[in-house]
């Protein structure tokens, strides 16, 4: 996903009091969100790893898997953007990036929710009987995610 | 107030028993420097922090942490599952069985319960925030033991991604702390 985004100034200023200041951010500084996922961090210039540990490849063994992986994923993306922007809420350029992974996000966990069940108790996964909210498993036993 | 997403931050699937690995990582539950004590002390400290930024920072990683007290808690319940009273007694876990069977308990690795103390709230947003940095740290270095201590890929997958989001909150605590310092001290 990070290849479609082409650098570009952000001219969301903020007035502060004597000047102008804008904040910009750049993508190139941004991993993918499987290879962000995997890491555990967004941001290339702070992952830190541990010994000659390398991060877990995390791959699908089947349709389901493959798209909760792209869902957890898209999340993780946002989340960590969120973060930053919390700090740099003028940041408009990251705003955008954040904005696309937040829309992915949401895409995926409706097609997910609407073919494997609830993953939020908002769900139009749970409008038919039974209650799959409490029949389908926790993330902590077998098969849940 | 929350909403709880039938899903973990990060995937976990253990299917190796390690009682004693299990043991161990409870501290990163209740320990000093776990997941509980963090979340706690991030939603605890974050009404009193001077501007919204600060509030929205402590607000969105404690929540995070949350979510590691899930994975951390998914981890230890999936290396004590099917154990037996042999295997809990070579273990040295007799005494959290006679407790609390296999059930989860915030304790630390020698067993010594989660205590409120851990919340360390001061009210002043520089010294709160240098504890955070602090605690971020902390954990790192008791992710990093805990790797050291098992062989199992399993477990380590997801405490190199835990140990990871401690630098990427630590660098965020940072960045807040080196503002409010010139803002506020």
């Amino acid at each position: 996903m990070n290849s479609k985004y082409q650098y570009r100034p952000n001219f969301n200023y903020f007035r502060d009091s004597s000047n102008y200041y804008r904040q910009i951010s750049d993508d190139n500084d941004l991993f993918s969100s499987s290879e962000g996922f995997m890491m555990g961090n967004m941001f290339k210039n702070t992952y830190v790893p541990y010994k000659a540990y390398r991060p877990a490849s995390l791959s699908a063994t089947d349709e389901q898997s493959d798209l909760f992986l792209r869902l957890s994923e898209a999340e993780f993306a946002a989340h960590d953007l969120n973060l930053y922007l919390d700090l740099h809420p003028q940041d408009g350029n990251m705003l955008e990036i954040f904005n696309q992974y937040r829309k992915e996000a949401n895409d995926l966990l409706e097609e997910y929710e609407s073919k494997y069940g609830p993953i939020n108790t908002s769900s139009n996964a749970l409008e038919d009987s039974p209650f799959r909210w409490a029949i389908d498993n926790f993330p902590w036993n077998e098969g849940g995610m | 107030m929350w909403r709880y997403q039938k899903k973990l931050q990060y995937p976990i699937n253990i299917t190796k028993k390690d009682l004693k690995m299990a043991k161990l990582l409870t501290t990163q539950y209740g320990g000093s420097n776990g997941e509980l004590g963090a979340a706690l002390r991030y939603l605890n400290q974050r009404y009193t922090m001077p501007d919204n930024k600060g509030q929205a920072l402590l607000t969105d990683i404690g929540t995070e942490e949350l979510a590691h007290i899930e994975m951390i808690s998914t981890m230890v319940y999936q290396l004590l599952k099917d154990a037996t009273i042999e295997e809990i007694k070579q273990a040295g876990l007799d005494p959290h069985y006679a407790e609390h069977k296999l059930a989860l308990y915030p304790t630390n690795a020698d067993g010594v319960p989660f205590t409120v103390d851990y919340f360390a709230t001061t009210g002043d947003p520089i010294a709160d925030l240098a504890e955070d940095m602090a605690a971020e740290q902390k954990a790192r270095a008791v992710y990093e033991s805990l790797i050291d201590l098992t062989n199992d890929p399993d477990v380590i997958g997801p405490l190199l991604f835990l140990r990871q989001r401690e630098v990427v909150h630590y660098n965020l605590f940072k960045d807040l702390f080196d503002e409010y310092q010139k803002k506020y001290q």
